[in-house]
């Protein structure tokens, strides 16, 4: 048996799949964590249960909600279970009364049904159950209640009661008659439904009739009778869509006075206030410096540090020494580029403690449902670069790892965001490894806000310029505000866990691979071939010849490169001045590899390469104007 | 009973609109034979239409005057729908009455309550007037954009008039005719509370949505 969780973002699909499953979908408090497919077995129950990235309604708009369509009509799930915020209710039926047409088993879901009573507000069950011919089941998914039920529920369903929920007037009924009677093959869904998502234009209802014998004729039929409708068919039948659910939840739904609201409540006011929010979101991207930055890449990587090199490189070069008399079998595991020695060091004792302490700091502000807020403050910013404010979702992802954060670009509804802050993560946005040895390194304040300064500009420019090349309509915003809710320590704890995961079967193998490739690059001599070739434009720049190394590590994995400057600012081989044109040039530098096979994957080869040597370009142009700007202005 | 002369005035204008419909919106052409005669006759002594090789063709001042009927028609269409609440079929009559009989200063009222529409209830563009390019006006709204409401006004959505894709989200936000809300801020973003949930929206969007100020 398939069943398949669906429901618009954020209402609590992802935490009701891991109480059914015990297995763990990324679940978030803001819009658009899930973009890919999470399945897992029921518990105790023959059943897969496939957990969808939000979807809003049937005629689809962002990636996420064509990919949830996507499994509903092309795994056949039994059942469907529609999760939906209780509280919305009024909103979200005509979504269930559209399943229960399309023909699909479905079980209605009233999830938070806590903070629905806290509103006031009493939803008459039993009588929707009856009006809907459906299940429905009041669940509190963060505490876990109603759960076993809907189990049970899922296990004995035996499929709807009623076909037609929806009402459309004569008018369009004959439409949908004549398209219907059109539509020869036989679909997932039933053709009358089919008919009536052509009719309201929906582009994937299209190509999945491509193959029709009559669907130039059918199209030409949909397109007449648009014309019909000058004030758009879609408006029009989602209006009546709309009036059939109201019809039914009439006498269901009955408001009594509401509960005090909460001081996370009024907390939730501020952070969108005008004047507050400001204020707000510097602490929190404080907050994140603080932890990540300080006691992450300062505190425990200085400890981290120490400890591997007494306890693991000290004696394991002394051993190698003796047990391996094979110079360059010495150096593969050991020495200054050993895959233990450099590869695992780095990514054990510099980037783990960063990492783990971002995604931790990130998942609580994720939890908390502060994120749609932080883009509701930036929209306006964001529009002079192209983008929404829903940016904000993939740009702060970023200071923690570029490459996931490219993959979640897909949250972004028009293509030019999508470019535009694939460019803005590949130009500028520096990731968590990068940003912590960066805030250990920096000399001083002044040479912090120097370094902050100059990437922002670049950034700004950057965008800017990407957003007047791509030739598309502006992108519009709007985003639903989730309640601000003290995040569950539980919820927070296994999402790093689940992130770290996911990074280090990412990175670990990258470090090695990075490591043997020097290795080989070494002796044959196109290592060194590489680095004298970067020690032209890191000379011209003002650094020494050992930062040409660093650079070339940065193009492995970005984080690798900015521990290599760490390295050597640990040696003492910078002057202030110096370390400021390194930061700037490595935070500005190509993305690593895997960020950068992202971008091929998501973007296309043709972008990817144009960003990689975009990056390159400004890299050393910047990095050569704040080495001669240092000079003259004589800041440091 | 009317007098002759006023009914003679409305089936003038009568002709004169559906040559409009017919040349402006429909993109076709008006055939004189389709006519009364003696009504075209009237008009072309009057100088408002002009034919050639058999197609009617309104002259400057022909077409002034039609599109006045049409927008009339369409604003009382609007006032009847929105603000009134008069059913579909009643809207029709009444508004095929008014057309002929609005004055200046009245069609600028109502066109400034309604908060210069751009479109009829049934999706039709109703043509500017002076009032909709000036704006500035004495008269008290009673529709507004979205976009033009304060903190702690509280609306009821009358109508989109929005492209399909920005139209296709704002529908399912569920932000449909006849829903009321409330508006929370309006800066940094517009942020809008519907039945149980905020949402914020930009300018893009809310000048998209009109609804009446309650």
């Amino acid at each position: 048996m398939k069943v398949a969780l669906i429901g618009s973002p954020n209402v609590g699909k992802s935490l009701i799949f891991y109480h059914l499953t015990g297995k763990y979908a990324t679940v978030s408090n803001y819009p658009g964590t899930s973009v890919d497919v999470t399945r897992g077995k029921i518990k105790g129950l023959e059943a897969t249960l496939i957990d969808t990235p939000g979807m809003y309604s049937f005629i689809t708009i962002t990636e996420e909600e064509k990919v949830a369509k996507k499994i509903l009509f092309d795994e056949q799930p039994d059942v469907v279970v529609h999760v939906m915020d209780a509280k919305n209710i009024e909103r979200k039926l005509p979504l269930t009364l559209q399943l229960i047409d399309s023909c699909f088993n479905t079980v209605l879901v009233l999830n938070a049904m806590d903070e629905a009573k806290r509103l006031g507000m009493q939803i008459d069950v039993d009588l929707l159950r009856e009006r809907l011919g459906i299940p429905v089941v009041e669940t509190i998914a963060t505490q876990k209640k109603g759960i076993r039920q809907l189990k049970e529920i899922i296990e004995s369903f035996r499929g709807n009661e009623k076909a037609e929920l929806i009402y459309f007037n004569e008018g369009i009924q004959n439409l949908i008659k004549d398209i219907t009677s059109m539509i020869e093959s036989s679909y997932p869904v039933r053709k009358q439904f089919l008919a009536q998502l052509l009719l309201m234009g929906d582009a994937d209802a299209v190509e999945m009739i491509r193959k029709e014998k009559k669907f130039e004729e059918i199209i030409e039929y949909v397109k007449k009778a648009s014309l019909r409708y000058p004030h758009s068919l879609s408006y029009e039948m989602a209006l009546q869509i709309e009036k059939s659910s109201s019809k039914i939840l009439s006498g269901i739904v009955s408001y009594v006075l509401p509960e005090k609201g909460s001081l996370v409540e009024k907390l939730g006011e501020l952070t969108i206030h005008p004047v507050f929010a400001i204020p707000m979101a510097i602490a929190a991207i404080l907050a994140l410096y603080f932890f990540a930055g300080v006691i992450g890449a300062q505190i425990l990587v200085d400890f981290l540090e120490t400890f591997f090199e007494d306890n693991i490189n000290i004696p394991l070069n002394s051993a190698l020494e003796v047990y391996v008399p094979n110079y360059w079998l010495r150096e593969l595991i050991g020495g200054e580029f050993g895959i233990i020695t450099l590869g695992l060091r780095y990514a054990f004792a510099i980037i783990l403690p960063i990492v783990t302490i971002f995604f931790f700091i990130f998942s609580i502000i994720e939890d908390s449902g502060y994120l749609p807020r932080l883009a509701i403050l930036m929209d306006r910013l964001f529009k002079v670069v192209g983008l929404s404010g829903k940016a904000v979702i993939p740009l702060v992802l970023g200071l923690g790892c570029g490459t996931m954060a490219t993959i979640v670009t897909k949250v972004l509804e028009t293509r030019k965001e999508k470019i535009i802050a694939t460019v803005m993560l590949a130009v500028g946005i520096p990731c968590s490894a990068q940003l912590g040895v960066i805030f250990s390194i920096a000399p001083d304040i002044t040479s912090m806000i120097i370094w902050v300064s100059i990437i922002t500009v670049v950034l700004l420019i950057a965008g800017y310029l990407a957003s007047k090349m791509i030739k598309e309509p502006e992108p519009v915003f709007l985003i639903e505000i989730p309640t601000l809710r003290v995040p569950e320590l539980g919820n927070v704890v296994t999402k790093t866990i689940t992130r770290l995961e996911w990074y280090f079967k990412e990175v670990i193998p990258v470090f090695v691979v990075a490591s043997l490739f020097i290795w080989v690059g070494r002796i044959t001599g196109v290592f060194d071939m590489l680095v004298s070739l970067l020690t032209i434009p890191a000379g011209v720049i003002g650094l020494p010849e050992e930062a040409a190394i660093v650079f070339l590590f940065g193009f492995f994995r970005r984080d690798y490169g900015a521990a290599g400057l760490f390295d050597l600012a640990d040696k003492g081989l910078l002057s202030v001045s110096q370390i400021i044109v390194a930061m700037v040039t490595l935070t500005l530098f190509v993305p690593c590899v895997a960020q950068f096979l992202v971008m091929v994957k998501e973007r296309g080869m043709k972008v990817a390469i144009l960003i990689f040597v975009t990056s390159v370009i400004i890299a050393f142009g910047v990095g050569y104007l704040t080495s001669i700007g240092l000079v003259f202005t004589n800041l440091v | 009973m009317k007098e002759p002369k006023h009914e003679l005035k409305e089936q003038l204008e009568n002709v004169l609109k559906s040559i409009w419909l017919k040349v402006y919106e429909e993109k076709t052409k008006a055939i004189a034979s389709n006519y009364d005669e003696q009504l075209i006759n009237e008009l072309l002594s009057k100088k408002y239409v002009f034919i050639e090789n058999g197609e009617i063709k309104l002259s400057e001042e022909g077409e002034r005057v039609a599109r006045k009927v049409v927008r009339l028609h369409r604003l009382a269409e609007r006032l009847l729908s929105d603000v009134l609440g008069i059913s579909e079929h009643n809207t029709e009559i009444s508004a095929c009455l008014f057309e002929h009989v609005l004055s200046e200063e009245v069609e600028e009222a109502i066109c400034t309550l309604l908060g210069h529409p751009a479109i009829c209830p049934h999706g039709r563009r109703i043509p500017k007037g002076e009032c909709c390019l000036e704006g500035a006006s004495q008269i008290r709204r009673l529709i507004f954009k979205l976009s033009e409401l304060n903190p702690g006004d509280e609306g009821e959505v009358k109508y989109l008039v929005a492209d399909e894709p920005v139209l296709q989200k704002i529908l399912t936000l569920g932000m449909l005719p006849g829903k009321r809300f409330r508006i929370i801020r309006v800066f940094p973003a517009y942020v809008v509370q519907l039945g149980n949930t905020n949402f914020a929206i930009d300018k893009t969007i809310a000048d998209t949505i009109y609804a009446l100020k309650i």
